[in-house]
C-alpha cells in the first residue's frame, strides 16, 4: 500500500502549530485580563520625591483617584514654590488649613526674614510659620497616607522630599447616651460610642492617674482599625498585657469586624461560651481595670473588651456595688439561680412528665396530667415545637423596627400563648414553663451568656427526652466539665468558684454573693495582679 | 499535648456518632407521657360478691393459674378532663372506677388493665380501704402485694369500712375531689377531734406485722354525700380484726398512747346539771410508768392537762368564780379518767394492746419482757391493773362580755 505520508506529516505540522498558537493566545488573554483587573496597591513600595507632580501622581494612585480627595495645589509666593496639601473632604476641619495652613503661607514674609540659610525650609514652615497645634514632619509615604486617611492634612512642597502633616481632624461622633443592651438603674448613664477618641476621654475623664496606661495599636492588614489597650501600670500583669498585645498583632483578618474582633482573641474558639467580656458601660470598665484586668477598645464599636474573663463575670452588674450588698447579693443570687433554670427547665420538665412523675406531688401530678389531657403530641415534642417558636419570636423582636417590634410581642404572646393552648395544640403547663424559661434568660444581666444557655437547653431536651433525669445530669455534668476545661487568657473560666489555694479564697467575695465593699479588701487572684491589695492605710 | 489533641480531633466525629447511635438503640423504655400513666388513687377490698360456682369469664374475672375468686379489688383513678368554663363538676365525674375479681392481687390488678389502656401506678396511691369482712379474716396475707410492690410508698393510709368498701370510693361525694384525695387529706384533723385512730400508715403497719405487734385502723363509713373517719378497728397480732373501740375509747387509747394533744371534753355543768360545760385541752403532759413488785406488773398513769373553758352554757354563772373552775377541773379530770378506763379495759376485754404499753415494759424491764414477750397480749395483759391519776387545770376561764 502507498501511503501520502508527506501530506499527514504537514498536517500534523499544521495542528502543532495551532496548538502552540492557542496556548499564546490564552497566555495573552491572561495578561490581558490581568492588567483589566485592579490590583491592590501596597503603599510602602511608593517613595517621596522632591518633585511635587511626582508626589501627587503617586498619592493618586496610592488612593486610586477616590474623589473625596482634595488636592489644593497653591503657590507660596515669598518662597518662590509650588506646595499642595491633600485632606479627605469630609473628616477634615477646613478651617483649620484655611487659617492655619494656606492663609500663613501665602501671607508669610520671605525666606531670608528667617534665616533659611541656617535653616532648613522644611523646619522654618514647620516651626515658624504653621500655626496649627499639631505639626509634624513625615518623609515616608506610607504613614501620610494613613494620616491623611485618618482626617489629617499632608502639605507637600516642591523641591522638599518631606511632607508637613497637619492636624486637622474633624471628630464627628454620636453624641455620648445610655447604653442601650445593660441597662442599670443606679449606674452611670454615659456609655461609649463607635469613636476611639471619645471612648478614651470618658475613661481618662474618670481616672486622673498617669497609671493608667492607653497603648495605640492597629489591627487588621487592610482596614488599620484602631485599637487602644487600656490598663493600670502597677496593677495589671505585664504577662497578661503581652499576651493582649501578642494576640492582637497575630490577628491575620485582614478586615476584622470591630465588634467581633473577641472572637479572634479567644482561647478555645469553638467552645460556646464567651470567654471575653464586652461592655459598653465605661464604669465597667474601670471596675475590670481596677481589679487587674487589660482593657481593649475598638474603634468602630461601642462595645469593649475586658480580659481575662470568667464565668462569674457575666453575672454581674454595675448595680450590685452601687446598691447595699445584701439585696444585691441576693438579686446577683437569682441571676444565677435563673441561669440554671433557663437551661434546665424544659428538660426537667419533659423528663419529670415522662419518666419520673412519681417526682411530683399528687395534685400537681393531677394538674399536670388534665392540661397535657388531649393534646396531640408527647412532652418532648411540644416542648420542642414551643421552643422553636419561643426562638423565633425572640430573633423577630430583635430585627424588627423599633415601632413594630411590640407588635410581635402581642402576636407572639396571645395567639402562641392562649390560642394555642385553647385549640389544645400545647398544653397549659408547658406554656407556662416556656415563658418562665424565656423570662429566667432575660435576667441573666448578660446577652452574650444568654445565648449559650439558649442553645443548650435543646440538647438537654433531648438528652431528657430520651433518658429521663440521667439524661439531664449527663448533660449537666458535661457541661460543667467543659466549663471548668475552658481557659480566657490563661486563667481558668471557672477560677474565681474553684480557687487555687485557701489564699485565693478572697475570690468569693465577689462572686455568688456580694460581700461589703469595705470586706473587699484584695483584688481577685486570678487575675495574677501585681498588687493584690486593693484598700490601703495611708503610707 | 499537641498529639493527643490532633488524636481526638480525629475520633471526635466518631465518638458523636457512638453516643447518637445509642440513642435509638437504647430506646425510651420507660418513657410514658404523664397523661398516660393510670394513676391509682385509692383502692378497696372487699370479697367476691360472685360465688365460686359462676362462669369463669364473666367480666369480672381475673385468670389466675391457682386459688380462688375471693376478692374484689376496685381502683379508683382520677379522670384528666377540661374543665371549660365555670361548669359545676361533681365527684363522679373526677374519678373513674374499675374493678376486678380473683385471689392474687397482683393478677387483679392486671385483669384490669385489660379493660384500661393506660396502666396503673402506685406511686400516688393515697388511701386502702378493707370492707370489715374482710379484715376479720385477716388483712396480713393480701397486704403483702402492696409492701412488695416498689411503686407504692409507704404513706398509704389504711382503712376500714363496716360495709363494702368499693361503696366509699364509688360514692358522690358533695366536694370537687377525688374521694380518695379527700379521704386522705381528712385524716389531717386527727389531733383537732381525736375520735378517730391516727397515722395507719402502711409502712408503720408493716413494721407491726413484723414485730407481731398489734394495730389499729380508722375506720370509714359513707352516707348520703358524706364521708367519715371515725373509731377504731383493732388488729391482733394475727393481722385479723378483733374488735372496735368506739370514739371515747380511741380518747382514752390516746391518753394512753401519750399522743393526746388536743380535744374538747363535754361534762355536765357543776351548777345545774342540765346543762353542760366544756373543756378544751391545749396542753398535756402525760407519763405512764410500768411497775413490776413482787413478780406483778401494774401501770401507773399521770396526766397534767392544762385547757380553757370553751362552753358555759349557764348564762348565770360567773365564769371566774373559782369554786365553779375548780367543780369543772374535778367533772374533766374524772371523765378522761373514765375514758381511760374505758378503753383500757376493753383492749384487756378484747386481749389486744395497742397503746405500746407493751414498749415501756421493754424499755424498763427488758428480762422480764423477754419471758413474757409471746404471752404479753393473751395473758399478762388482761391481768395488769392501772392506777390513774390526772389533774385538770382550767387556766383561761376566757372573759367574756
Amino acid at each position: 500500500m502507498i501511503y501520502n505520508t508527506e501530506g499527514i506529516s504537514r498536517k500534523l505540522q499544521e495542528l502543532k502549530a495551532l496548538i502552540v498558537g492557542a496556548a499564546e493566545v490564552k497566555q495573552d488573554m491572561e495578561v490581558l485580563v490581568r492588567t483589566l483587573r485592579e490590583e491592590y496597591v501596597e503603599s510602602e513600595a511608593y517613595q517621596l520625591t522632591t518633585a511635587l507632580q511626582v508626589n501627587l501622581e503617586h498619592l493618586r494612585e496610592i488612593l486610586a483617584g477616590s474623589d473625596d480627595i482634595q488636592f489644593r495645589e497653591f503657590w507660596i509666593v515669598p518662597f518662590q514654590l509650588k506646595a499642595s496639601i491633600v485632606f479627605l473632604e469630609e473628616m477634615t476641619d477646613q478651617a483649620i488649613i484655611n487659617e492655619h495652613v494656606i492663609e500663613k503661607l501665602t501671607n508669610s514674609r520671605s525666606p531670608e526674614a528667617f534665616g533659611s540659610q541656617q535653616f532648613e525650609l522644611v523646619d522654618v514652615i514647620r516651626n515658624i510659620i504653621l500655626t496649627a497645634a499639631s505639626v509634624t514632619k513625615e518623609d515616608k509615604l506610607e504613614p501620610i497616607v494613613n494620616r491623611i486617611l485618618l482626617g489629617d492634612a499632608a502639605l507637600f512642597i516642591d523641591t522638599i522630599n518631606t511632607a508637613i502633616i497637619i492636624a486637622s481632624r474633624k471628630v464627628d461622633s454620636r453624641a455620648i447616651s445610655e447604653p442601650e443592651t445593660e441597662a442599670e438603674i443606679r449606674g452611670p448613664r454615659d456609655g461609649f460610642t463607635e469613636e476611639l477618641r471619645v471612648n478614651i476621654t470618658l475613661i481618662r475623664r474618670r481616672i486622673k492617674n498617669p497609671n493608667l496606661v492607653v497603648k495605640k495599636q492597629t489591627v487588621g492588614v487592610r482596614s488599620k482599625t484602631e485599637i487602644a489597650i487600656v490598663y493600670f501600670r502597677g496593677i495589671a500583669n505585664f504577662k497578661l498585657i503581652h499576651e493582649v498585645k501578642k494576640r492582637l498583632r497575630n490577628i491575620t483578618t485582614d478586615i476584622p469586624a470591630p465588634s467581633g474582633i473577641h472572637n479572634l482573641l479567644e482561647d478555645s474558639p469553638f467552645s460556646i461560651f464567651p470567654t471575653v467580656m464586652s461592655t459598653e458601660r465605661p464604669d465597667k470598665l474601670i471596675v475590670a481595670l481596677a481589679e487587674g484586668k487589660v482593657g481593649v477598645l475598638i474603634d468602630g464599636t461601642p462595645f469593649c473588651y475586658t480580659v481575662p474573663t470568667v464565668f462569674t463575670d457575666f453575672f454581674k452588674s454595675g448595680d450590685d456595688y452601687y446598691e447595699k450588698w445584701m439585696p444585691a447579693a441576693l438579686i446577683r443570687l437569682t441571676r444565677y439561680v435563673s441561669a440554671f433554670f433557663a437551661l434546665t427547665v424544659p428538660a426537667f420538665y419533659v423528663a419529670v412528665t415522662s419518666f419520673h412523675p412519681a417526682l411530683l406531688p399528687t395534685p400537681l401530678v393531677l394538674t399536670i396530667g388534665t392540661s397535657r389531657e388531649g393534646v396531640p403530641f408527647p412532652a418532648f415534642i411540644e416542648a420542642l415545637i414551643m421552643e422553636t417558636l419561643l426562638e423565633i419570636m425572640q430573633e423577630a423582636g430583635i430585627r424588627l423596627p423599633k415601632l413594630i417590634g411590640p407588635a410581635v410581642s402581642i402576636v407572639g404572646g396571645l395567639v402562641i400563648g392562649e390560642a394555642a393552648v385553647r385549640a389544645g395544640l400545647v398544653s397549659a403547663s408547658l406554656t407556662i414553663v416556656t415563658s418562665f424559661t424565656a423570662i429566667a434568660t432575660f435576667n441573666i444581666s448578660s446577652y452574650r451568656m444568654g445565648l449559650p444557655l439558649r442553645l443548650l437547653r435543646v440538647p438537654l431536651m433531648v438528652m431528657a427526652a430520651g433518658f429521663g433525669m440521667f439524661g439531664v445530669m449527663c448533660g449537666l455534668i458535661a457541661i460543667a466539665i467543659h466549663l471548668s476545661i475552658l481557659k480566657s487568657f490563661g486563667e481558668p473560666y471557672l477560677a474565681p468558684l474553684a480557687p487555687k489555694s485557701s489564699s485565693n479564697l478572697s475570690d468569693l467575695k465577689d462572686t455568688l454573693a456580694v460581700l461589703p465593699a469595705t470586706q473587699m479588701v484584695e483584688r481577685p487572684a486570678y487575675v495574677e495582679p501585681q498588687d493584690r491589695k486593693r484598700q490601703k492605710n495611708d503610707e | 499535648m499537641m498529639l493527643l489533641q490532633k488524636k481526638l480531633r480525629r475520633r471526635l466525629p466518631l465518638i458523636i456518632l457512638l453516643i447518637f447511635i445509642t440513642l435509638p438503640v437504647s430506646g425510651c423504655w420507660d418513657r410514658k407521657e404523664i397523661e398516660n400513666r393510670g394513676y391509682v388513687l385509692g383502692i378497696a377490698i372487699d370479697h367476691a360478691m360472685t360465688g365460686n360456682d359462676k362462669g369463669e369469664n364473666d367480666f369480672m374475672y381475673a385468670p389466675q393459674g391457682a386459688g380462688q375468686r375471693k376478692y374484689r379489688v376496685t381502683v379508683e383513678l382520677p379522670k384528666f378532663r377540661k374543665k371549660e368554663g365555670s361548669k359545676e363538676i361533681s365527684s363522679a365525674e373526677q374519678h373513674l372506677i374499675w374493678a376486678a375479681e380473683g385471689e392474687s392481687m397482683f393478677a387483679i390488678i392486671r385483669a384490669i388493665n385489660t379493660k384500661v389502656y393506660f396502666g396503673m401506678f402506685f406511686e400516688d396511691i393515697q388511701i386502702l380501704i378493707f370492707s370489715e369482712a374482710v379484715a376479720r379474716e385477716g388483712i396480713g396475707d393480701i397486704i403483702d402485694f402492696f409492701l412488695r410492690d416498689a411503686e407504692v410508698r409507704r404513706r398509704v393510709k389504711l382503712f376500714v369500712t363496716p360495709d363494702r368498701a368499693e361503696d366509699i370510693l364509688k360514692t358522690k361525694l358533695q366536694v370537687e375531689e377525688v374521694n380518695s384525695m379527700f379521704i386522705a387529706k381528712l385524716t389531717q384533723n386527727v389531733n383537732k377531734s381525736p375520735y378517730f385512730a391516727g397515722k395507719a400508715v402502711i409502712g408503720e403497719i408493716s413494721k407491726a406485722i413484723r414485730n407481731k405487734r398489734s394495730f389499729v385502723m380508722p375506720l370509714v363509713m359513707v352516707e348520703d354525700k358524706e364521708v367519715k373517719i371515725t373509731r377504731a378497728a383493732v388488729f391482733d397480732r394475727r393481722q385479723k380484726m378483733v374488735g372496735e373501740l368506739d370514739e371515747f375509747e380511741v380518747n382514752g387509747a390516746k391518753l394512753l398512747k401519750r399522743e393526746l394533744k388536743q380535744g374538747v371534753i363535754v361534762v355536765p355543768h357543776p351548777a345545774d346539771a342540765e346543762k353542760i360545760a366544756t373543756f378544751e385541752l391545749y396542753e398535756a403532759d402525760i407519763k405512764v410508768k410500768p411497775h413490776l413488785e413482787g413478780g406483778k406488773l401494774r401501770f401507773s398513769l399521770d396526766a397534767k392537762f392544762v385547757g380553757t373553758l370553751g362552753e358555759n352554757q349557764n348564762a348565770g354563772q360567773d365564769a371566774l368564780d373559782p369554786a365553779f373552775t375548780k367543780a369543772v377541773e374535778q367533772a374533766v379530770a374524772a371523765e378522761y379518767a373514765r375514758l381511760v378506763d374505758k378503753s383500757y379495759n376493753k383492749q384487756q376485754a378484747l386481749r389486744v394492746e395497742v397503746c405500746g404499753l407493751g414498749k415501756l415494759v421493754y424499755n424498763q424491764y427488758p428480762d422480764y419482757w423477754k419471758i413474757i414477750k409471746e404471752r404479753w397480749e393473751e395473758e399478762i395483759f388482761p391481768q395488769t391493773p392501772l392506777d390513774t391519776n390526772i389533774t385538770v387545770n382550767i387556766r383561761r376561764p376566757v372573759l367574756k362580755r
